[in-house]
């Protein structure tokens, strides 16, 4: 569904480049639950950056349901956002204005979804975060747990074909970064869409499929995990 | 849709100081335009009336040929047989009144002194329905007994010819066959116009007196008095054609074309008015555009999620020009409140102004509510904020998702 | 060459020599148009403008030394009028009024005319006069003086006078007022000579703005007479 073919991105430094990525590919199919690692500066957040379609490699193609980015427009790119992917930021970026509710049917508006169908399909994103009491509250009346839970039903209310989350538990405590993770795993498994993080929670790597290491803007691993292996790691300890 | 008028609305007051600033200054431009406005207003109105009521009439009746062709004797132009003409205004609907009137020059003695009198020959009772009278300073207007031989004169010639009612005069003038001619007359009354050049050389007489002196039974013009200053191009227009085969041929003057003074005082305090709403669109401008600029820059990461989700670029111009007018739709309905609400206190308190230019009486202070002066100054600040919040509109449509999405 | 020089300054001399007494030719002058102390003069003046001429306006002036006039209008529109001078005042009485409006010598009596050239004459008391030069009007030496006001009740503030060296005759004359623009000028035309008395009978005022427009006055007929001082009282009581 995703496929990312010798991408490098370079940015511009005091008369020198410097390489974010270099010549990083990889594949990935439909419904999978990768995981992105490694230190910072090693490139992960800039390969989300260019699968969402917010930035566009200096060489390279990435390809998202056999579509060429690279031949978009801007207006395009933003239609191919709209409709196939969602967003989850480490700082939750709600809009402070709007109601737990409108934060999440917002996605639904841009694609200018009916009233009585929007607000349907808003409830059940809400209740199967478990939100639904709570929808009437504006962010800052919830806790961080919540809030990044509102941003999780924001980015599946649509029905993207992938959501991409850049630290999504960086800004938890363990508790609510361990609902985060289920409740993302659940949503994974529910509804088949596919989930890529950009992550360095060691929880979040160890409920991951496939985990793809990055260093210095190269891949340096890309391993996937056999269902069994869970236990694996448990037994290690 | 509406939930981006309410987004723009809910953003408005996500900094209550800041809102609260802007929109005190635009409630003020709007309150100063109309303060302005509804005074100036009051002033046309007053002037209006005033020259209206002074004699001037809403409507004059000439004959065709006067403004073709000068006269070298007195009322050559004149209007002759004008008793048809005068019934048929008298019959249309919103007129109070029709008066002859004669209008010439001629001189003056009381003896000793000669000087230049401005002649105006009147019909009493015909002034009268239209309430013509000026303000009588000693004596008495014409009254419906009096003789023929009566006269009224301003203040200022009463002073130089050192007359006072119950005294003679003797007038000269040159009759409409250029030969010489006088009359005795006697001073019943002195008046004043409130304009000193006037009340200098202004002589009332009777209709009378006046064609036994010129020798003609001829009338300078008719001045026709309405209801209404309103319905002035109305009747004007059911004249024209009600008049339209006339013998002589007549030609219709409203009140506007006989005072150009009218016209270039509404065009002076028009400009005035016009340059005032320039400061303030400048005024509003520079105190808005800052402010909304930090705005927006203090929503930088919320716009770049906006952006990531797929948000058009249009849509996030659209909200911010919308904030804009929000705001100056809010700050446009506090300054009609507080506009309209400082004019009404202040034509309570009843304040007294000095006399205008020319004039020698006061008069108090108003200020109307003009209708057309709100809806301006209104969709001056709407637009006015409108296109102040473009700049930081666009700006914000330009941004680079990854970069907005990194700002504090 | 030698010779024009020597000519022109034996003239020169000669003319120095004869240098006129102005205050002498201005009484000449005025004796002209007034040859009596106390006189009835009928004068009749006839407009023209633009080569057409109206009827003649016949006037009855009595005068009576240089302080004293009094002009009946005789004309049938104009009947009934008077115009009376004393001294520096001139007032006109209309009939059936009960006041005399005061005016002044320069207004109009009828045409070029003004009230003061028929009522104001003696121009050796109203004018001082200096003698400007010799010069030729259409072939004719003339002795030009300059008249200048000296009481409030004069005509014109400054006339220029050519008056014939040969025999004082009035040639033209220039009228200016108080701005020092030109309205008028006029020509002496004819002279009569009536019992050993030199008159002028006719004279033409020209508007020094409008080409075409002049007044001809004529001194119809002139009669000595002895006039009574209350003929030339302000008040309204009869004169005669």
């Amino acid at each position: 569904m995703v496929a990312v073919e010798n991408v490098s991105r370079r940015f511009p430094m005091d008369h020198q480049f410097v390489s974010a990525l270099d010549g990083v590919s990889l594949s990935l199919q439909a419904g999978e639950f990768v995981a992105a690692a490694g230190p910072s500066g090693s490139g992960k957040s800039t390969l989300l950056n260019l699968i969402g379609c917010i930035d566009q490699p200096t060489s390279g193609s990435i390809r998202i349901d056999e579509v060429e980015t690279r031949r978009l427009s801007p207006a395009q790119l933003s239609e191919l956002r709209r409709r196939k992917i969602g967003f989850v930021f480490q700082t939750f970026n709600l809009i402070p204005v709007f109601t737990a509710f409108e934060n999440v049917e917002y996605p639904l508006l841009l694609q200018r979804v009916a009233g009585p169908e929007r607000r349907t399909r808003t409830r059940e994103a809400l209740e199967s975060v478990g939100l639904g009491p709570r929808a009437g509250h504006r962010p800052d009346l919830l806790s961080g747990g919540e809030r990044q839970r509102v941003a999780v039903a924001r980015a599946i209310v649509h029905r993207p074909a992938l959501v991409l989350a850049d630290e999504p538990t960086a800004n938890l405590d363990t508790t609510n970064a361990t609902q985060l993770i289920d409740l993302m795993r659940a949503l994974n498994r529910q509804l088949g869409v596919t989930f890529l993080f950009a992550t360095h929670d060691q929880r979040l790597l160890d409920h991951a499929d496939r985990v793809i290491r990055l260093c210095d803007g190269r891949i340096v691993t890309d391993s996937v995990k056999e269902p069994g292996n869970e236990n694996l790691s448990f037994a290690r300890l | 849709m509406r939930t981006f008028l309410s987004l723009a609305f809910r953003n408005i007051f996500r900094s209550r100081r800041r809102t609260a600033m802007m929109l005190l200054v635009v409630a003020g431009g709007v309150s100063a335009l109309l303060l302005a406005g509804g005074y100036f207003s009051y002033i046309f109105w007053g002037f209006r009336e005033t020259t209206i009521r002074n004699g001037l009439g809403h409507l004059q009746i000439f004959n065709a040929r006067s403004f073709d062709h000068d006269e070298t004797r007195v009322l050559e132009n004149g209007l002759t047989s004008y008793e048809n003409i005068r019934t048929v205004v008298q019959a249309t609907p919103h007129v109070t009144g029709v008066a002859p009137r004669i209008e010439f020059y001629g001189m003056v003695s009381n003896g000793q002194k000669s000087g230049t009198y401005m002649g105006t020959a009147v019909v009493p009772a015909a002034e009268r329905k239209m309430h013509f009278v000026p303000d009588v300073l000693k004596g008495r207007w014409f009254n419906l007994e009096g003789s023929e031989s009566e006269v009224i004169v301003g203040a200022g010639l009463a002073r130089s010819m050192n007359v006072k009612p119950g005294d003679g005069l003797t007038l000269l003038a040159v009759t409409a066959d250029g030969a010489l001619n006088g009359i005795d007359v006697d001073v019943v009354g002195v008046i004043t116009t409130h304009f000193k050049e006037l009340d200098d050389r202004l002589l009332q007489m009777t209709l009378p007196a006046a064609q036994r002196l010129l020798q003609t039974d001829r009338v300078t013009k008719l001045v026709v008095g309405l209801d209404k200053t309103e319905n002035t191009q109305a009747v004007r227009a059911v004249l024209a054609s009600r008049l339209a085969g006339s013998e002589p041929k007549v030609i219709l003057k409203d009140w506007q074309e006989l005072s150009p003074m009218y016209k270039q005082i509404v065009l002076m305090f028009g400009g005035i008015l016009a340059f005032m709403g320039v400061i303030i669109f400048f005024m509003v401008v520079m105190s808005s555009s800052n402010t909304m600029m930090m705005a927006m820059f203090e929503r930088t990461r919320e716009v770049g999620t906006m952006l990531a989700m797929g948000t058009p670029r249009a849509w996030v111009v659209g909200l911010f020009v919308l904030e804009g007018a929000l705001t100056g739709v809010l700050g446009a309905a506090a300054g009609l409140l507080a506009g309209n609400g400082i004019a009404a206190l202040l034509n309570r308190a009843h304040i007294q102004l000095p006399p205008p230019p020319g004039n020698s009486t006061g008069f108090p202070l108003r200020i109307f509510h003009v209708p057309e002066y709100m809806v301006l100054a209104s969709i001056l600040v709407v637009l006015t904020l409108a296109a102040a919040s473009i700049p930081p509109a666009w700006r914000a449509s330009r941004l680079k998702v990854v970069e907005a999405l990194s700002h504090v | 060459m030698v010779r024009t020089i020597f000519l022109s300054v034996v003239m020169a001399a000669a003319a120095s020599a004869a240098a006129p007494d102005p205050e002498a030719l201005l009484k000449q002058f005025d004796s002209l148009r007034n040859g009596w102390d106390s006189f009835v003069v009928r004068v009749g003046i006839r407009n023209y403008e633009e080569g057409k001429e109206d009827e003649e306006h016949l006037f009855e002036v009595y005068q009576k030394g240089a302080e004293k006039s009094y002009v009946e209008f005789l004309s049938p529109r104009e009947k009934g009028q008077h115009l009376l001078m004393l001294g520096d005042d001139m007032w006109i009485y209309l009939p059936d009024t009960s006041r005399p409006i005061r005016i002044t010598p320069l207004e109009r009596l009828t045409g070029n005319a003004s009230n003061g050239d028929v009522a104001r004459t003696h121009y050796a008391t109203d004018y001082t006069a200096v003698f400007l030069r010799t010069e030729a009007v259409n072939g004719t030496n003339c002795h030009l003086l300059e008249l200048t006001a000296r009481r409030k009740g004069s005509t014109y503030r400054r006339v220029l006078l050519w008056l014939r060296a040969s025999d004082a005759r009035p040639v033209k004359a220039d009228f200016f007022v108080a701005s020092g623009k030109q309205l008028k000028s006029a020509t002496y035309d004819r002279y009569q000579e009536v019992n050993g008395q030199l008159l002028l009978r006719s004279m033409t005022i020209y508007d020094h703005g409008r080409k075409g427009s002049h007044s001809v006055i004529e001194y119809l007929q002139f009669t000595q007479r002895s006039l009574p001082d209350r003929m030339f009282h302000q008040g309204r009581s009869e004169r005669f």
